[in-house]
């Protein structure tokens, strides 16, 4: 039987994901729950219905198929009741703004599960146009936790000379790691070692450090570090300083610090989930350099 | 730079004024009524180049001026494709009531060839008037046996070459008259070169670039003057041995900068004073029947390309230095037109794929892409196909390696081919499919719809709508196709091209003008519009009518022809399905470009429709070009129903053969085409088709690549009319990557445009001229964006010129790299 992946996007041009010009494969779901996630929807097994306001034309076209009342209007507020929804997808079938096909528009049911083979077969025009510039980045939700198929995936891309990058935040079981290992070229570590006060601070850095052991082994593997700046978290001095010790005891010399996402409400907003964004008086820019300059003073470039 | 800001600021004044006046020229035909129509036509081109040159009774046209730092003498007069031109009468009033029947006048001259610049340049004009002459003396005229009046096509060539030398000499005269008058050393020193060039070049050979240049120059102008909008062809194969010789490369440059401003000449930028310039006629004709343009869109259009690159005769790679010199001359000038279009293929230099991608990234649109790869064997096959001569099967593939393309895309032979070509619309083609062979119009009084084509019957299911879909394009192709061999002669007695023939393929050896057989190979291309809004389509009835079986097909139908309103029937029932068609035929539906979905359809489709296309070619054979049908009653019979009473064309003109190829694309026409059609997916009734053979605008939402990969599946290899992909993308950031893919999977041809952000705000400006505001007002607001230029299907034009309907048309067209 063949091997299937669920994915709830794909981006065909990032030049943030990886060395050069990437094709970003989002693979669903992910073990983690770290509050400053933009991408709360790949948490699931399956993504919740995404509704962008902005978008809607407000006609109603969706209530009108709906069979479990999700979708209501009211003084021209389209308001929708996920708990009821059975994601039949018949909404967004209806919807004039929405595409079933390109799974965009005001309502989206974006997961998909698609074999690897075919997922290759979609994915293979655009590696191919970015050919020499880029390659594909696997990036989620957590990549590993679809470790076998994705491994599979990796294989195709490696055979047909693709450059390939893996997003993980390490914190998989080693045989996770192992099984896609001999497959990607470029690791972006995400770092979730500690930011000092969570619960399973230990945890985490055992596992970090697991994945790190094995990482480091073979000197061809690239190793990018991945920081997101997020105020309160990712910029405390405490977390810094235990990153740093932590790529010079693994000779990390890359690191990727990532600006504060603005936009990090989107998919909150659209998955109707609520968000705790950061405090607004904090000037996240600020922040931005003060990361990059610690990093710098420590010697690795950022 | 001073000679293109000239042209820029003329564009946007009323140049109605400029226009040669009809009644002003002399009747050709009155002053001969008794010589051959082909004497007549060159007395008439001798006349329009006197009275081009006469300043005194046609100085509004200001053809007989040389501009302050001009260095090529020489204008065309006002016309153009969508305007139309002005010549005088040539024809007789019986021909002219005749003609009638077919829509012939003069105004039917094709243009979209190219001359033999080679020959121009290494041997003038005066050695082909030697040439003809010592004919008409000898009894060279008996050599090839055939029924046509040599006599007269060779007086007739001399007479034209004759008056192209005298109008050089004329411009020749005035540059030393000039000069005298000059006290600007500098430039009286011009002047008398310019003087000297004029009266050795075009007449005798030309021995440095500036000479092969200008005598290219004359020879064009003269042309574009007298009818016959002839492109430019492969001007880097004609000119790098002159390069070579020339130590001044930055001069060398200036003057092909120069080349190409004066080949702008004849530009509008404003769209206030159309009206009073519009010349067309009804004989605007490809084929037989009344052509209606876009004439808005054609406005700029001057059927004029450069082709440089690719590869030579043998197979060798072409690019030289001058293919170099030309394209950065290009880039320095960045008009609309002369059209550039570079040849390239997977052993094009490197350095040469890097300067078009530079290219582009400068003037956001230059130059146009020709793959090698694909044009080559799709040509050479076409030509060769059914041939067993191994000899004739050499010159065929020498022949397709010197491909270029005419005035718009069209591929034809390097100055070897007779070109015509008929479209036909693929959506009316799927209408009668849809509603047996009817369209599918909303009109009560025409019942079902007009009636198209033949009756395919009722589809109830997939296989039946493919095989009346087959059965469809089969009739419309042979409908299209087989004109094109019965109308073949009429052109020779009404629109002879003798200054054509004189510099074209075989004509002088042969004896024969090149409207009757005079080429070494006649091309006869049916190009099929709409394909990508076929394959949507039909792709979207597959999956909702016969796979999900959501929706009866009567349903569907209606749907389109209704344009997915019920009206005043006030049955919500019916809108509600209506609306819910509309939604799954626009967006819930796989689209040519976006989904890979689509490649099995549009497989279907084109395999259709090239099949009818070489199945039209047999019964053509059989029908108009055998001489064995002379003597067999059946197929004199058939003659006799396509309305055709003569001897084969072989019976005519010994070895003659009209090959036939066939082509994807719209030119200019997917506005005008599509205004005719119900709705279908992604598009309501009335809207544009695809432009050429790309995703139709607006349904077009990720990058390239995934069309790229259509073409590798397609085999676009087989269509010798030209396959064309116009892209435009919001960035260049993928630029080199997607030309070189592009190359690599097999895609025929490419224009490429990168976005401007101003699309909408010139929209909004020219929305508002068209309204309110004063001519003056309207240019001035729009002259900073005159050097906006888009693709309009056939050739480029600044987008402030557009129709306001291909202005919208365009504001959904850029693609995101994402």
């Amino acid at each position: 039987m063949d091997s299937e992946l669920s994915y709830f996007n794909i981006s065909w041009l990032s030049e943030h994901d990886g060395p050069g010009k990437r094709v970003v494969l989002f693979l669903q779901g992910c073990n983690l729950n770290c509050t400053w996630c933009h991408s709360p929807h790949s948490k699931p097994d399956a993504s919740p219905l995404l509704y962008f306001d902005s978008l809607c034309g407000k006609c109603g076209a969706c209530r009108e198929v709906c069979e479990h009342g999700v979708h209501s209007f009211a003084d021209d507020r389209h308001t929708l009741r996920r708990e009821v929804c059975a994601k039949c997808g018949r909404c967004v079938e209806a919807c004039p703004n929405s595409s079933t096909v390109q799974h965009s528009g005001a309502l989206s049911l974006p997961t998909r599960k698609v074999s690897v083979a075919s997922l290759f077969e979609l994915i293979r025009p655009h590696l191919e146009l970015l050919q020499g510039e880029g390659g594909v980045t696997f990036s989620g939700g957590e990549p590993l936790l679809q470790y076998e198929a994705l491994a599979e995936l990796a294989a195709m891309c490696k055979r047909h000379g693709f450059h390939t990058a893996l997003e993980t935040s390490g914190i998989a079981p080693l045989r996770y790691i192992q099984k896609v290992y001999p497959f990607i070229d470029t690791w972006l570590f995400g770092c979730r070692l500690t930011t000092g006060h969570t619960a399973n601070a230990a945890y985490l850095e055992s596992m970090t450090r697991m994945s790190l052991d094995y990482l480091t082994k073979d000197p061809q593997k690239e190793i990018i570090a991945r920081i997101p700046v997020i105020p309160g978290h990712t910029d405390l001095s405490i977390y810094l300083e235990s990153l740093s010790l932590l790529f010079a005891e693994y000779g990390i010399g890359k690191i990727d610090v990532l600006p504060y996402n603005s936009e990090a409400t989107h998919y909150y907003d659209a998955s109707g989930l609520p968000f705790h964004p950061v405090d607004n008086k904090i000037d996240v820019g600020d922040r931005y350099r003060y990361v990059v300059s610690f990093f710098n003073k420590n010697r690795i470039p950022a | 730079m001073k000679l293109r800001e000239a042209l820029v600021k003329r564009g946007f004044e009323n140049r109605a004024g400029e226009w040669f006046r009809k009644e002003d020229l002399p009747d050709v035909a009155a002053m001969y009524p008794d010589e051959h129509v082909m004497i007549r036509r060159a007395y008439a081109i001798d006349e329009m180049l006197k009275a081009m040159c006469d300043a005194r009774k046609f100085g509004y046209t200001h053809c007989f001026e040389i501009a302050d730092g001009d260095l090529l003498a020489g204008t065309i007069p006002m016309g153009s494709n969508g305007l139309g031109k002005v010549f005088p009468n040539y024809l007789t009033e019986d021909e002219l009531r005749v003609g009638s029947v077919t829509n012939k006048t003069e105004m039917a001259l094709l243009g979209h060839n190219t001359i033999n610049y080679e020959k121009v340049v290494h041997y003038g004009l005066q050695s082909i008037i030697d040439y003809a002459e010592g004919r008409i003396q000898d009894n060279g005229l008996k050599r090839v046996a055939d029924a046509y009046d040599k006599t007269a096509f060779y007086r007739a060539v001399v007479i034209s070459c004759r008056a192209v030398i005298d109008y050089a000499r004329r411009f020749s005269e005035l540059a030393l008259r000039e000069a005298k008058q000059c006290t600007d050393k500098v430039r009286a020193d011009e002047l008398v070169k310019m003087a000297k060039i004029c009266a050795k070049v075009p007449a005798g050979p030309a021995d440095n670039f500036y000479e092969a240049l200008h005598g290219i120059w004359l020879v064009h102008c003269c042309l574009h003057s007298t009818m016959d909008f002839m492109s430019l062809g492969r001007l880097d194969q004609v000119l790098n041995p002159y390069l070579q010789k020339e130590h001044n490369r930055e001069f060398a440059r200036e003057l092909f900068e120069n080349f190409i401003i004066k080949a702008a000449g004849r530009l509008n930028f404003s769209t206030q004073y159309l009206v009073e310039q519009d010349h067309m006629d009804y004989n605007a004709a490809l084929g037989i029947h009344p052509y209606y343009l876009d004439q808005r869109a054609g406005l700029n259009n001057f059927l004029q390309n450069i082709i440089i690159g690719g590869k030579t005769p043998d197979g060798a790679d072409a690019t030289n230095d001058c293919t170099y010199l030309i394209l950065e001359a290009f880039r320095n000038v960045n008009l609309s037109t002369p059209g550039i279009y570079v040849r390239l293929h997977k052993e094009s230099p490197e350095k040469l794929f890097a300067a078009v991608a530079d290219s582009i990234k400068q003037t956001k649109n230059l130059p146009y892409i020709l793959n090698d790869d694909v044009m080559i064997p799709a040509m050479r096959d076409a030509l060769s196909s059914g041939e067993q001569d191994d000899e004739k099967k050499e010159m065929y593939r020498k022949l397709a390696n010197d491909y270029c393309v005419d005035g718009c895309w069209e591929p034809i032979l390097n100055a070897e081919s007779e070109w015509t070509f008929g479209m036909i619309n693929g959506m009316t083609i799927l209408e009668c499919t849809l509603n047996r062979g009817a369209a599918l119009s909303a009109n009560p009084a025409l019942l079902r719809g007009q009636k198209l084509s033949i009756d395919t019957g009722e589809l109830t299911s997939y296989p039946d709508l493919q095989k009346a879909l087959v059965a469809q394009i089969r009739f419309f192709v042979d409908q299209s196709a087989l004109a094109m061999c019965l109308y073949y002669l009429t052109s020779e007695f009404v629109v002879p091209s003798p200054l054509v023939s004189a510099l074209f393929s075989t004509c002088l050896e042969t004896g024969r003008d090149k409207s009757w057989g005079g080429a070494k190979c006649n091309l006869g291309g049916t190009v099929l519009g709409g394909a990508p809004d076929m394959i949507n389509t039909v792709s979207a009835i597959k999956k909702w009518v016969y796979e999900k079986k959501k929706y009866s097909l009567p349903d569907v139908i209606s749907a389109l022809r209704f344009n997915f309103t019920a009206g005043d029937t006030g049955d919500m029932k019916m809108q509600r399905m209506y609306d819910s068609i509309k939604v799954d035929f626009f967006t819930n539906s796989p689209q040519f470009g976006n989904d890979i979905e689509t490649n099995e359809v549009a497989r279907f489709i084109l395999d259709a429709f090239h099949d009818a296309v070489n199945r039209s070619k047999t019964l053509a054979d059989k029908v108009f070009l055998d001489p064995a049908g002379d003597h067999d009653k059946k197929i004199q019979a058939l003659r006799c129903i396509a309305g055709y009473y003569g001897n084969a064309l072989q019976t005519e003109l010994p070895g003659f053969d009209l090959k036939f190829t066939a082509g994807l694309g719209t030119f200019e026409q997917y506005n005008w085409q599509g205004a005719g059609n119900a709705a279908s997916a992604a598009r309501y009734s009335g809207d544009p088709l695809a432009p050429n053979f790309t995703p139709t605008s607006g349904t077009w939402h990720s990058n390239p690549a995934t069309l790229l990969e259509a073409f590798r599946e397609l085999n676009l290899n087989r269509f010798a009319a030209g396959v064309i992909t116009d892209i435009c993308l919001e960035s260049d950031a993928l630029l080199e990557r997607i030309i070189k893919t592009f190359i690599a999977k097999q895609g025929g041809m490419l224009t490429v445009t990168i976005a401007s952000q101003y699309y909408q705000e010139i929209y909004e400006i020219a929305k508002a001229a068209n309204l309110i505001e004063s001519p003056a007002a309207a240019s001035e607001k729009l002259l900073k964006y005159a050097d906006i230029m888009v693709r309009v299907g056939g050739w480029n034009a600044p987008f402030i010129t557009l129709p306001l309907s291909h202005m919208e048309n365009y504001i959904n067209r850029p693609v995101s790299s994402n």
